[in-house]
Order: C-alpha cells, then sequence, then structure tokens
C-alpha cells in the first residue's frame, strides 16, 4: 500500500540521511521525497511517498520518528489531505503537434513557461494523476526532458504548529 | 473566372450582385429598420428574405414605410426565440442558405444556431468577423472575433483564423495576410500569454496548416497597421503594415477595435459569424442602414460565392 508521510524535521545537516536510512533498513524503497523549510526557519517539512505492507512501513515509521531529528511524523493515509506536485516537461515542438500540445495543456491547465526554436517547457502543478494523465497524453508527441518535485501534502483542517497548543 | 478581390463595400455590392440571389431567414423580423434594410438588400437582389415574426406587424410595418412585401414568404411566429429556431431549421432543411438575426437577443439566435437537433451546426466553432474599408479605401479588412469568443484558447484561435480565411477567400483575397495581434513582437513567457499563441500560429501558418496565407505574430496593431511604423522599428514581415485579417487575442480587445473603428474613426462596420453551416447576418440595432445592408451583402456573398481563384 502506498503511504504519504508528512514529516516536520529539524532544518539541519545530515536529517535526510538518518530519515532515509530509517526506511532503507527496512527495505522500504521511498518513491519520491520534497523538503523545504517551513514558516518556521529551524523546521522543514519533508514529504515522503513509500510503498510497503502496512506493518514494515509502520515500523520504518516508528523508527524514524524516534530519531532526534524528527519533530513529528504523520501517516496521511489514514487522513485527509491535499497533496500536488509540480512538473516540468519540455517537449520537441513542431507545426503538426502544435495543436495537441496546446490541447492538452488547455485541458489539464497547464502554462508554457518557455519556448524555442525546436522546444517547448510547460509548468503543471497538480494532483500527481493529473500529472501522469498529462504525460499521457504529450508521450507520443517527444519528451526531450522531465522534471518532478514528487508529492508536497499538508493535511486537510487545523494543523498544529510545533510548541503551540491547541485551544 | 478570376475576379480582383473586392476592395470596398460598394465593390461589395456589386460582387454580391453577381450570384442570384441567396434564400435568407430573418429571425424576430419585426422592426422597421430589419425589414428595411433586408427589402433594400432584395431589391439590390442580394437575397431572396423569409420573414418570421408577427405577421400583421411585420406587414403593416412595411405598408407604413412603403416597403413591398409582395413577393416575400412572411412565416407566423410571435416568440422571438421561436422564430430563431424557425430561421435555423429552414437552413437546416436546405430552404434558406443563411439567417439574419433580427429584434431576438444574440443569445437566443446563436443558441438556436447550435442546437443539436435542427441547428447549423458543422463541428466548428462559431466566430464573429467585422469587416471594414482601409483608411485608404485600398482594401476590405477583417477584424475577429469582437462578438463571440471571450477569452479564446489556443485551438479555439486557430479555429477563428480558419473562419476569417474562409471569408477573406470569398472577397477574392488570394492570399490574406494574418496579423495575430499582442501588444509586443516578441515572446513574453509567461506574463503574455498572448504571444505565445501567435507565435504558435504563426509556425502552423509557415507550416501550410492555414493553406494559402501569410500568418504573422505577435504583431502589435501599430506594426500591423502602418508599414513605416514597423520598417522604423524594424519589424520586416510581408503582413507588417499590409494586414488583411485583424485577430485579437480576446473579446474586450477585438470589441474596443471595433467601436473605436466605428464611433471614433466614424466608418462602417459589416459584420457575419461564421462556423456554422450558412452565414449568420448578426446586425446591432445601432447599425446604420448602410451597415445592416453591407453585413447581408456579405452573408449574400458568403452563402453563394462567386468562383474566384482564391485558394480555400
Amino acid at each position: 500500500m502506498k503511504h504519504t508521510l508528512s514529516c516536520l524535521v529539524k532544518n539541519q545537516g545530515g536529517v535526510l540521511a538518518q530519515v532515509s536510512e530509517a526506511f532503507a533498513s527496512k527495505g522500504i524503497n521511498i518513491e519520491s521525497l520534497a523538503v523545504a523549510e517551513t514558516e518556521t526557519p529551524e523546521v522543514s517539512r519533508a514529504t515522503i511517498v513509500v510503498t510497503g505492507d502496512d506493518q514494515t512501513v509502520a515500523e520504518a515509521e516508528a523508527q524514524c520518528e524516534s530519531l532526534d531529528v524528527v519533530i513529528r511524523l504523520e501517516d496521511l493515509a489514514s487522513a485527509e489531505f491535499h497533496a500536488r506536485e509540480l512538473m516540468l516537461v519540455k517537449l520537441r515542438v513542431a507545426p503538426d503537434t502544435i495543436p495537441s500540445i496546446m490541447q492538452a495543456s488547455e485541458m489539464f491547465q497547464a502554462r508554457v513557461i518557455g519556448m524555442s526554436e525546436r522546444t517547448i517547457t510547460i509548468e503543471l502543478a497538480g494532483e500527481h494523476r493529473a500529472l501522469d494523465g498529462f504525460l499521457k497524453m504529450v508521450k507520443s508527441l517527444g519528451i526531450v526532458a522531465l522534471a518532478r518535485s514528487g508529492l508536497i501534502a499538508v493535511s486537510v483542517g487545523d494543523e498544529e504548529l510545533p510548541g503551540e497548543e491547541s485551544n | 473566372m478570376t475576379l480582383p478581390p473586392v476592395r470596398t463595400f460598394e465593390e461589395l455590392l456589386v460582387r454580391a450582385r453577381l450570384s442570384t440571389a441567396a434564400p435568407m431567414a430573418v429571425a424576430a423580423a419585426g422592426e422597421t429598420a430589419v425589414i428595411a434594410a433586408v427589402t433594400h438588400a432584395m431589391r439590390e437582389g442580394l437575397v431572396q428574405p423569409i420573414l418570421i415574426g408577427v405577421g400583421d406587424h411585420i406587414r403593416s410595418i412595411a405598408e407604413q414605410q412603403g416597403m413591398d412585401l409582395t413577393d416575400v414568404e412572411v412565416i407566423e411566429e410571435p416568440d422571438p426565440v421561436a422564430a430563431c429556431a424557425v430561421a435555423v431549421r429552414l437552413v437546416h432543411e436546405g430552404r434558406a442558405e443563411l439567417v439574419m438575426k433580427g429584434i431576438a437577443t444574440t443569445k437566443d439566435f446563436v443558441r438556436a444556431i447550435l442546437n443539436q437537433e435542427f441547428g447549423m451546426r458543422r463541428g466548428r466553432p462559431l466566430s464573429h468577423i467585422a469587416l471594414f474599408e482601409s483608411p485608404d479605401q485600398s482594401r476590405l479588412m477583417l477584424l475577429t472575433d469582437s462578438g463571440i469568443n471571450i477569452r479564446p484558447r489556443f485551438n479555439r484561435k486557430a479555429a477563428i483564423v480558419r473562419n476569417a480565411l474562409e471569408v477573406a477567400y470569398a472577397l477574392g483575397i488570394d492570399e490574406p495576410k494574418v496579423a495575430i495581434i499582442a501588444a509586443v513582437e516578441t515572446l513574453e513567457l509567461p506574463a503574455m500569454p498572448a504571444t505565445l499563441d501567435a507565435d504558435l500560429l504563426r509556425r502552423m501558418g509557415e507550416a501550410g496548416a492555414f493553406g494559402q496565407c501569410i500568418v504573422d505574430g505577435p504583431l502589435s496593431m501599430d506594426n500591423a497597421l502602418d508599414s513605416h511604423t514597423a520598417e522604423v522599428k524594424g519589424r520586416t514581415s510581408p503582413v507588417a503594415g499590409r494586414a488583411d485579417i485583424i485577430v485579437a487575442p480576446d473579446i474586450e480587445t477585438a470589441n474596443a477595435i471595433y467601436k473605436t473603428i466605428r464611433y471614433l474613426a466614424r466608418r462602417e462596420v459589416a459584420s457575419i459569424v461564421m462556423g456554422a453551416a450558412g452565414p449568420a447576418v448578426v446586425a446591432s440595432r445601432s447599425d446604420s442602414a448602410h451597415t445592416k445592408l453591407y453585413s447581408i451583402a456579405l452573408g449574400a456573398l458568403l452563402g453563394r460565392p462567386v468562383q474566384t481563384d482564391a485558394r480555400r
């Protein structure tokens, strides 16, 4: 089963290596990992997507949570969450493929952010499957380069910040 | 037969008269200006009208104004919405070749055209095309789309270009020069999406996707209209200063240009809706009698085009 984990960690060197090791030690492959600092500069949020049986993932989560550098870890599989991914894709552009490229872009509300003589660069942010759908539509047109940010996610509803008391 | 391009509205009337009068269904025709324009067009030999509306009212107006409806078919349909449906159904059934909006709203008229069951769909988007004379009266120019497509995306713009080309060819312009308008001549991303559409349309045009024509863009209006300005700015293009078709990025731009021509420059502007199974004349109530006549003439010419060498 796929698990999306939202992990608040200390914003310091070596943290990612420790978190990765917690999953690697259980033989779990990290499918995507996106990390950046939060509104509190000392704290970063890592969104980790892993696939594994629930028991093994739970053990890895427990190991991860026991790390000093991990402030809080939440498995979003048990909660509703807002999840988005950013993708940049560079496609070959030719007069006969322009209508198809633009149609796909319009359907998925993607933005063209770059244009050159032979390529067009498109930005698309959205749910994981929307990005997959877009790629499926444009794959035959000639993908030159592709970069995906990996999923970022926050839980739906009110969320406590570290050190804040709930009302 | 090779005919030169139509250069003025007077030439448009002459050209439209070369074909036999096209049957034209007029939806909700019960207004003096509409009946005057239609009967005038009939006298000019442009159309054979079929008037739809309140028969007694239509005949009463005609009688008061001294208009002869002897040879005009009048179909009784007092409801303007239903009258639109009757008009497009006549085209659907082959009894009329073009339609004209009377006092019905444009919304109801377009809705009838798009009706799945009896409308005039042919799988292409509708677009509005305005026609006006160049300042030196050396040619007729087309402007699109000031009336239907609000914020067209790329593929809709391509369809808008195709609809406008259809009109240009009917006017005898062999190789229309199409200016895709933006605020600047360079690609500005992501700030100015219109420049991207213009650039891509130009590429498609260069590849022959639109048939025989020259497409250039992004072009600002001054470069599209004035060859001296284009020269000063170093914008070399066969379209710069010689555009036959102005494709605006959105309805606000096109509508502002249209009304600037009409009310600031005080020039006549005929208009037509293309993309359906036949041309649709959508004259405004405020249009002059001449404008209405020119719009009908354009519709008649498109409904029964005179054969020229212009490529389609």
